[in-house]
């Protein structure tokens, strides 16, 4: 195995997250972090629960248990982020 | 506040706060128990039906450019039944889909259900629009109905037909509603051979299947509840 097959999920990349205003926010994690992590750091900083934030890479839904390494996100990459909708009436 | 994650069926995630929107009878569907319901409907209807997540439909009408994002085909418009037979695509139609504030958390008000009759051969394909409470949610679906057929690239004389559904008797079960309507359809399209459907036929199966009274709807809401609590026990 080479050396960069070996470090390869150790090195971090930047995420780009976009919300439906159009507005960016960056994460840097590692390649084998859970995106679990993304949602819940993301929702702390706009002040809003994680359960009301729908992630989605290219139209598709991300599942919290996955990786970039899972989603073959590589630096820069964007993904989007959804907000909860509701109806009644 | 703790509000755990509970589930992951198949990417449709429910948090404990989802849960308890089912288990009181009156609170408004949100997104996350639409999207668990029609990800179970998709298991059970897989061969010719298709369930739409309503935020994939809404990252469609808000954030999707034909020019920009034309390749990324997130509704999948371009894949078709292959042996030539109508695939039908079901869209959970929110008013947020054309709101102003669509921007905030917990936007919209309203659900109902778009149906396309997907044929192989574009200009057979026909789109039916059930409202429960009938000319609510009339401007949402005709604008998704409308970007479909621009994405499609086909130009119906009749870009939407309005079906008569049975009306809510209230102001909270709307969701209920389009899950039902959504079920009724799919068992029927699923039971037989048939490729070609007409507006009154599909009007029979709804008034059929869906009953109007909140003894049905609140069966419905118990009903999910126990599904989800017993996929849980099942994941564990």
């Amino acid at each position: 195995m080479s050396d960069e097959a070996k470090t390869e999920g150790a090195e971090p990349i930047t995420i780009r997250v976009r919300d439906q205003t159009g507005e960016e926010t960056f994460f840097k994690i590692k390649k084998s972090t859970k995106m679990q992590k993304v949602f819940d750091t993301y929702a702390q900083r706009k002040g809003v629960q994680a359960s009301s934030l729908r992630f989605l890479l290219d139209g598709e839904r991300i599942e919290p248990n996955q990786t970039p390494k899972m989603l073959e996100l590589d630096d820069q990459d964007q993904i989007d982020c959804m907000l909860e909708q509701t109806g009644g009436c | 506040m703790s509000n755990p994650l509970l589930l992951n069926y198949h990417d449709a995630v429910l948090y404990q706060s989802d849960l308890n929107i089912l288990e009181s009878p009156r609170v408004w569907l949100n997104d996350a128990c639409m999207n668990f319901v029609l990800t179970r409907l998709g298991k059970e209807f897989a061969s010719r039906c298709r369930f739409v997540d309503p935020s994939v439909l809404s990252f469609f009408m808000h954030q999707w450019d034909e020019e920009e994002d034309g390749d990324e085909d997130v509704l999948g418009l371009k894949r078709p039944q292959d042996d030539g037979s109508t695939l039908f695509l079901f869209l959970p139609i929110n008013d947020n889909y054309v709101s102003q504030n669509w921007t905030n958390p917990g936007g919209g008000t309203h659900w109902s259900l778009l149906l396309l009759a997907m044929e192989k051969k574009k200009d057979g394909s026909q789109f039916w629009h059930f409202d429960s409470s009938a000319g609510s949610n009339q401007r949402a679906a005709l604008a998704v109905a409308q970007k479909i057929q621009r994405v499609m690239n086909h130009h119906p004389k009749h870009p939407m037909e309005e079906c008569t559904a049975p009306q809510q008797q209230n102001g909270y079960d709307c969701g209920l509603h389009t899950l039902a309507t959504a079920r009724a359809l799919a068992m029927a399209f699923s039971s037989g051979e048939e490729n070609k459907f007409r507006k009154d036929t599909l009007e029979d199966i709804v008034r059929q299947t869906v009953a109007t009274s909140p003894s049905f709807f609140s069966k419905m809401r118990q009903a999910m509840v126990q599904d989800i609590q017993s996929l849980i026990q099942e994941d564990s």
